[in-house]
């Protein structure tokens, strides 16, 4: 890029859209974070939040909206580490310790539905020892449970199942939980930009000065000044490195996962075997995830699902659920896996799950510059962690790790809950509760005091009500109806937008901050589209028929399309 | 066994007019249904083809068919078998007193909850756009606490189709429908099927029926026939237009209970919440079905069937796995487009028809269920509406046209 | 795998008939309450929308409470999801946490009380006498119950004591006649009338004393417990006579379509569904007679023209309005159906103080039809219908069978 453009875009910036802050003198300064961190994954607002509750000035930029990579799109397991217990104690260790602090500081993101490993008649009945093993070795609390008490708890498990465990495993929001280290970064200082992709790493002699971000809605260009940037971009992280001119080993592993329009378990049910594709199910608030499959893609931004993976799925899930081409699924997709690959490594489901970090002052002489890669959701606190300690090493930040003890973001009181009762419809409190934490909560509850009116629903599927849907639509971080669906579960339940799509446009053109909420033809047609995207590959079955009430209502009935001659 | 002469299965818009015009032919005949039927679904109007193949504007259904593809079901019916069938409906309307009013010749424009305007080709009076024309002011009326139908967004669309040299305003009525449940479009229409409910529309609104006015509703005049609308206009001395709705959809259910009451005056027997399972066949005819009633199986006689059981969305096709269509009853041939790139469209919305819309039962030019070979292989069962393959009705906006014209000419064969 | 797990497996199955629903909000346009009330939230939020929701949190959707069970959202589904069934699931599920009032209580044990007044001398006179005077000083009204309405009067005698003084032609045709609570109690004349119908078609009518209330007013108030000991009860009775080959025939149609149905439905127990083949509706067996050939048509000449008002609950049995076809068949008979929706009685639906505006507001369509209609009969073939028709449309209904016999 030249330096010409860049002054020009410096000075249309400036003039035009005053993005950046006047000085004391009146003068634009470039904006300026100690530390940048590049992805607003699991990893990435972890580190927001560790690094401003130690008093570090982070900001953290996203090319898309928070959570939008694989931290959202995987089957929501809080592992308790049985799934590694055999093949990676390690991680098992790590996944078990994590998963107690998860409890404790993201209750609101968890559901303690408790985990069941069940193994068939066709699996190899030997593997059970040694799981049984693995897990007390790692200290993973596998409780023998007979079938009886198993179809007791599961109902519509298969017959085929020989024998039964429980294990502490659980059901985490991806989207929440990562939400919520960003409330909480926020609190201490911590800042973030979602929709700017990093198009330039700003280097001077061997040492990072910043980077150079695209506002991926309207175009501008920005620069951010840093002493330090750390690379968390996940499947995207090879891509991040190679603008700095390095090389970082990351094999985007494609994980394909379908989610089934109602609680088919009520615990985490996994498979006691050796892992495997499509043996995991995880209830998860109103439905259930069924994964996931493991296959190495070249792109991270491939998010595409075939009919063969839903096929592949759907035949090894039905060995566990034999009905389960009878429950009605909601939807395919798909996320991809950051799995570092150290030279000359294994790939695919035998890569470590484990994580690197990689300091490229060391190893590249590129002095600020680090990577974070690889992992699961459940470590990723660890994971930002350790990458942390060794920022505040360099930074000489003396201040200790908090983030295992404090809560991301204060419950919301029960007496609170109890008082909002009675402005919710029915089984929406809580969940509302969880989802929006306290100051939103509060805003919202007094909202329907006042506007008894606004507890009308805008999605019925996922009982939200229109208070909720206006507080989130407000927000500056508010772009599309897909960012208000991502934090109210809109459109994400029964109908698939059918009902909501309609009404949230509305409500998004009324209270949306950005310009283009204005556009409510464009806006719907585009939250519509998210949702057929992961319609499309389980077009079978009873989504078929859901699809042509779809189409026969907004292309017949409202003709969306109107824009043809007409 | 009950025997009847002809033997409808299904409600929805085919299914009733076949039932019509069936004993209009003075055949006895006994309507099959499970489920209330689609219209409470459809806007009710009749499209009859409102885009070609590459998704250009058709101006004249009439002319638009001539360049359909052969194995397409108008095809099939003919220009003639349309054209009665059309004659059909709209006397049928007019006799029991909800006219609907166009023709095959151009499109009536309707204009939508979200602000766009829709071809259509037999629509009633309140939902024709023709009332705009010549107007100087619209007047968006929105009913407090009604969900569904937004004033603004309506604006928003239909400013730039109408154009800028007509007025707009959005005007809040208070139907005194706020403080219980959510409301629907059904609610409001309830309220103005009553006098006080009208009189207070009428004076919220004769403030704004100034100026050469023409007011914007949504689908709320009435949950039968047209009288609101009458009485509205002419209290207001101005236009009034409904626009489509989400479900309920009250025009469609207008359309429903004008055919059910005719129905019923007809003599025909309607046998509610029994599900068809299958076929008693002898040879290449089919003398019976068998339907499910509580406890046990009720069988059914008949000269000649009709299947209107819907497609995907009704049931009256079914996937449970890819590439394994079943029709439900006759377990008749379902012809697809095989392959999962041709299936669907990467967009929603786009230029091209969706593959799995076409999918459904090919029929001969008597609209009776072919194979592979095109052998026919019922000689006495007569497939109409969202049954029939080949074509994607929400793509060409022609769904409610096959089904009265393929009824029509079902029950002439 | 053992009986509890078979059991269990099943009882989830029933429950995600929710997992059917499409949201599409046919059942929202044919329910009559949401017709009637704007305090019901409607069929498809309380009933598959929420039952999703139910994992979130232990909460009380308040509107449940009014829901009638005349199960139209279930007939309106295109998916077959069983709303209503979900609905009164739901409905048991609460009150195994809270207490029943003193007139649920009342209203659903209909029989219990019944039970009582037979065993006094003069039982039905002064209870009927006591229901005159508490409705006057407003004892009713007080518990709950619609004072504007009058509670059934206890017939004289039960049916069950005046069959004992029906002498039949013994034949080797037999039906087993299940008369129900209301009829046997309040309008046992539907009972006769029909065992000399069957008598004029050649059958021989038996009863079981030992068959007990359906379970319908228990069912609709939420004592589902109980429910489950009559249906355990109703259905050995009926296998019993199943293994004798002989069929059992109900008049009432909210009790035949418990015994038929809503057992299975409700309960999920493979004997009950096996007992379900077993029972007939009376025009539904009738019917049956007619399509053998085998209906006695002989009929006098009745010059009448009869309004039919079809309860939800006969439609809901799936096989049309055979009653309307056989009445037909009577010289100078003309029969004509009301089309007008449900009536709003649903059982003790209406008899609730608090429901009883909503019950007479669903009625106005009926009412309606009866005024102009101007027939010289209103028919019905369930009590709870007739009584409405009786309180709102101001005429003396009777039950079908009731014209059929007077043809003979």
């Amino acid at each position: 890029m030249s330096v010409c453009y860049k002054l020009f875009v410096y000075f249309k910036e400036h003039k035009y859209y005053g993005k950046q802050k006047l000085s004391g003198k009146g003068e634009w300064m470039m904006e300026k974070a100690t530390v940048v961190v590049i992805g607003g994954g699991a990893t990435g607002v972890g580190i927001l939040r560790d690094l401003a509750m130690r008093g570090v000035d982070v900001l953290l930029v996203e090319k898309c909206d928070l959570v939008n990579g694989a931290s959202s799109r995987y089957h929501g397991l809080l592992h308790s580490g049985g799934r590694y217990a055999v093949k990676d104690q390690e991680a098992a260790r790590e996944c078990i310790i994590e998963n107690q602090i998860l409890r404790k500081i993201g209750k609101s993101c968890v559901e303690a539905t408790g985990g069941m490993f069940v193994r068939l008649d066709i699996d190899d009945p030997d593997y059970e020892p040694q799981w049984v093993k693995g897990c007390a070795d790692s200290g993973i609390k596998a409780e023998p449970i007979t079938l009886e008490q198993a179809f007791r708890l599961e109902p519509l498990l298969s017959k085929h199942v020989v024998s039964a465990y429980l294990v502490p495993d659980a059901a985490i929001d991806g989207f929440r939980m990562s939400w919520q280290n960003v409330e909480s970064a926020k609190r201490y200082g911590g800042r973030f930009k979602t929709y700017r992709e990093v198009v330039d790493v700003l280097q001077q002699n061997g040492e990072i000065q910043g980077v150079t971000v695209r506002n991926t809605i309207t175009g501008e260009i920005e620069e951010i000044a840093c002493d330090i940037l750390v690379n968390a971009a996940g499947g995207w992280a090879g891509k991040v490195a190679a603008l700095a001119g390095l090389e970082v080993g990351v094999q985007p592993d494609k994980g394909t996962l379908l989610a089934f329009n109602q609680r088919i378990t009520s615990h985490v049910v996994n498979r006691l075997h050796k892992s495997s594709d499509g043996d995991i199910f995880v209830p998860h608030g109103s439905i259930t995830i069924l994964g996931t499959s493991s296959m190495s893609i070249p792109d991270p931004e491939d998010t595409s699902t075939s009919r063969e993976e839903v096929e592949n799925l759907l035949s090894i899930g039905e060995k566990t659920f034999e009905n389960l081409r009878d429950y009605r699924m909601l939807r395919a997709f798909a996320g991809s896996r950051p799995l570092y690959m150290p030279p000359g490594g294994a790939s695919g489901r035998g890569a470590s799950r484990g994580f690197a970090i990689v300091d490229h002052g060391k190893d590249d002489g590129l002095k600020g510059m680090m990577t974070i890669v690889g992992g699961k959701f459940t470590t990723y606190r660890l994971m930002a962690e350790k990458i942390s300690n060794q920022i505040c090493e360099k930074l000489n930040v003396k201040e200790p790790c908090r983030t295992a003890e404090e809560p991301l973001v204060p419950e919301v009181a029960e007496n609170d809950k109890k008082e909002a009762r009675k402005y919710f419809p029915a089984y929406g409190t809580d969940l509302a509760a969880t989802r929006l934490g306290p100051e939103r909560f509060s805003r919202v509850v007094e909202d329907l005091k006042s506007h008894p009116e606004k507890r009308e629903l805008v999605c019925e599927c996922e009982n939200v009500t229109l208070a909720e849907v206006e507080e989130i639509a407000k927000e500056l971080s508010s772009f599309q109806i897909n960012d208000i669906r991502r934090r109210t579960r809109i459109g994400m339940g029964t109908c698939q937008a059918n009902f909501c799509a309609l009404r949230s446009a509305a409500v998004f053109a009324k209270c949306g901050r950005d310009k283009g909420a204005k556009d409510s033809l464009g806006q719907m047609k585009q939250f519509l589209q998210g949702r057929w995207k992961g319609i499309r590959p389980v077009l079978v079955g009873r989504t078929l028929r859901e699809i042509e009430m779809t189409r026969a209502l907004y292309e017949l009935s409202f003709h969306v399309d109107g824009g043809k001659k007409a | 066994m009950k025997h009847s002469d002809t033997i409808v299965i299904g409600s929805g818009l085919a299914g009733l007019m076949a039932a019509y015009t069936s004993v209009r032919q003075g055949k006895t005949v006994t309507l099959l249904t499970t489920g209330s039927g689609s219209l409470s679904l459809n806007s009710g109007v009749i499209d009859v083809l409102g885009f070609d193949g590459n998704h250009e504007f058709v101006a004249s259904p009439k002319e638009g068919i001539k360049s359909l593809p052969e194995d397409h079901p108008y095809k099939k019916i003919g220009m003639d078998m349309l054209e009665k069938a059309v004659d059909e409906f709209l006397a049928f309307t007019k006799e029991y007193g909800f006219p609907y009013h166009g023709s095959l010749e151009k499109q009536i424009m309707v204009p939508t909850a979200v602000g766009t305007m829709k071809p259509t080709c037999l629509a009633p009076q309140s939902l024709d756009g023709a009332a705009f024309e010549g107007k100087s002011k619209v007047v968006i009326v929105g009913i407090s606490g009604l969900k569904d139908f937004y004033g603004d967004i309506i604006q928003e669309n239909i400013r730039p189709l109408l154009g800028e040299n007509l007025s707009y305003e959005v005007v809040m009525v208070d139907a005194g429908l706020e403080g219980g449940r959510d409301v629907t479009t059904l609610d409001a229409a309830r309220w103005l099927d009553q006098d006080k409910g009208m009189a207070a529309l009428v004076n919220a609104l004769k403030p704004h029926a100034s100026g050469n006015a023409v007011f914007l509703l949504p689908q709320i005049l009435g949950t039968s026939g047209e009288s609101v609308a009458i009485a509205l206009r002419e209290k207001l001395g101005a236009e009034v237009i409904e626009t489509t709705c989400l479900p309920p959809s009250v025009n469609g259910l207008r359309l429903q209970k004008m055919f059910h009451q005719a129905l019923m005056k007809l003599g025909v027997d309607i046998i509610e919440d029994t599900k068809v399972l299958r076929a008693v066949t002898k040879g290449s005819k089919c003398t019976a079905v068998v339907a499910q009633a509580a406890a046990r199986e009720k069988t059914y006689e008949a000269d000649k069937f009709i299947l209107a059981t819907g497609g995907f969305y009704s049931g009256g096709i079914t996937m449970r796995e890819f590439e394994k269509p079943r029709e439900m009853i006759f377990d008749l041939p379902v012809w697809f487009v095989p392959g999962e790139e041709n299936w669907s469209n990467e967009q929603l919305f786009s230029d091209k028809p969706q593959g799995f819309a076409k999918t459904g039962i090919r029929t001969d030019e008597s609209l009776r269920p072919v194979d592979d070979s095109g052998k026919v292989v019922f000689d006495n069962v007569y497939v109409i509406g969202r049954n029939l393959g080949g074509y994607d009705f929400c793509f060409e906006h022609s769904g409610n046209g096959v089904a009265l014209a393929s009824a029509y000419k079902a029950v002439m064969m | 795998m053992s009986e509890t797990m078979n059991a269990l497996q099943k009882k989830a199955e029933a429950m995600l008939t929710a997992d059917h629903c499409l949201s599409c909000t046919s059942c929202m346009s044919s329910c009559p309450v949401m017709e009637a009330s704007k305090e019901y939230r409607g069929p498809k939020l309380v009933g598959p929308a929420h039952n999703r929701m139910r994992f979130s949190q232990e909460d009380v959707e308040e509107s449940l409470d009014f829901c009638s069970n005349c199960k139209s959202c279930d007939r309106a589904c295109p998916s077959g999801v069983e709303v209503s069934t979900l609905n009164m699931l739901h409905r048991a599920e609460y009150y195994r946490t809270h207490p029943h009032s003193q007139r649920d209580d009342m209203l659903a044990h209909g029989e219990r009380m019944a039970k009582r007044v037979r065993m006094l001398p003069f039982g039905a006179t002064f209870a009927n006498l006591g229901m005159k005077i508490g409705k006057c000083f407003g004892i009713f009204g007080s518990m709950g119950i619609a004072g504007e309405r009058d509670m059934p009067a206890y017939a004289s005698s039960s049916f069950l004591s005046m069959f004992k003084g029906i002498s039949q032609k013994p034949s080797e045709k037999k039906v087993v006649f299940y008369p129900g609570c209301f009829i046997n109690e309040n309008d046992p004349e539907v009972g006769v009338a029909f065992v000399k119908v069957m008598q004029k078609n050649g059958y021989e009518v038996l009863v079981d004393e030992k068959f007990n209330c359906c379970g319908s007013p228990l069912v609709v108030t939420g004592y589902l417990d109980e429910a489950l000991e009559h249906a355990h009860n109703n259905v050995a009775r009926i296998l019993e006579w199943k293994k004798k080959g002989i069929p059992v025939v109900a008049c009432c149609t909210s009790c035949s379509l418990m015994l038929k149905k809503e057992y299975g439905e409700l309960f999920d127990e493979e004997e009950m569904k096996e007992a379900a083949t077993n029972v007939y509706d009376a025009f539904e067996f009738l019917a049956m007679l007619e399509e053998e050939g085998k209906l006695n048509t002989e009929f006098k000449s009745l010059s009448q023209s009869l309004l039919y008002h079809v309860p939800c609950h006969l439609k809901s049995q799936g096989f049309g309005t055979p009653a309307a076809r056989i009445l037909g068949k009577i010289p100078g008979v003309k029969v004509e159906l009301a089309d007008a929706g449900c009536c709003g009685m649903s059982g003790n639906y209406g008899f609730k103080q608090d429901k009883y505006e909503i019950s007479m507001k669903i009625g106005e369509e009926l009412f309606g039809r009866i005024k102009t209609a101007n027939a010289d009969k209103v028919i019905s073939d369930c009590g709870t219908c007739r009584l409405q028709i009786q309180h709102g449309g101001h005429v003396e209904p009777c039950h079908p069978i009731e014209i059929l016999e007077k043809a003979y």
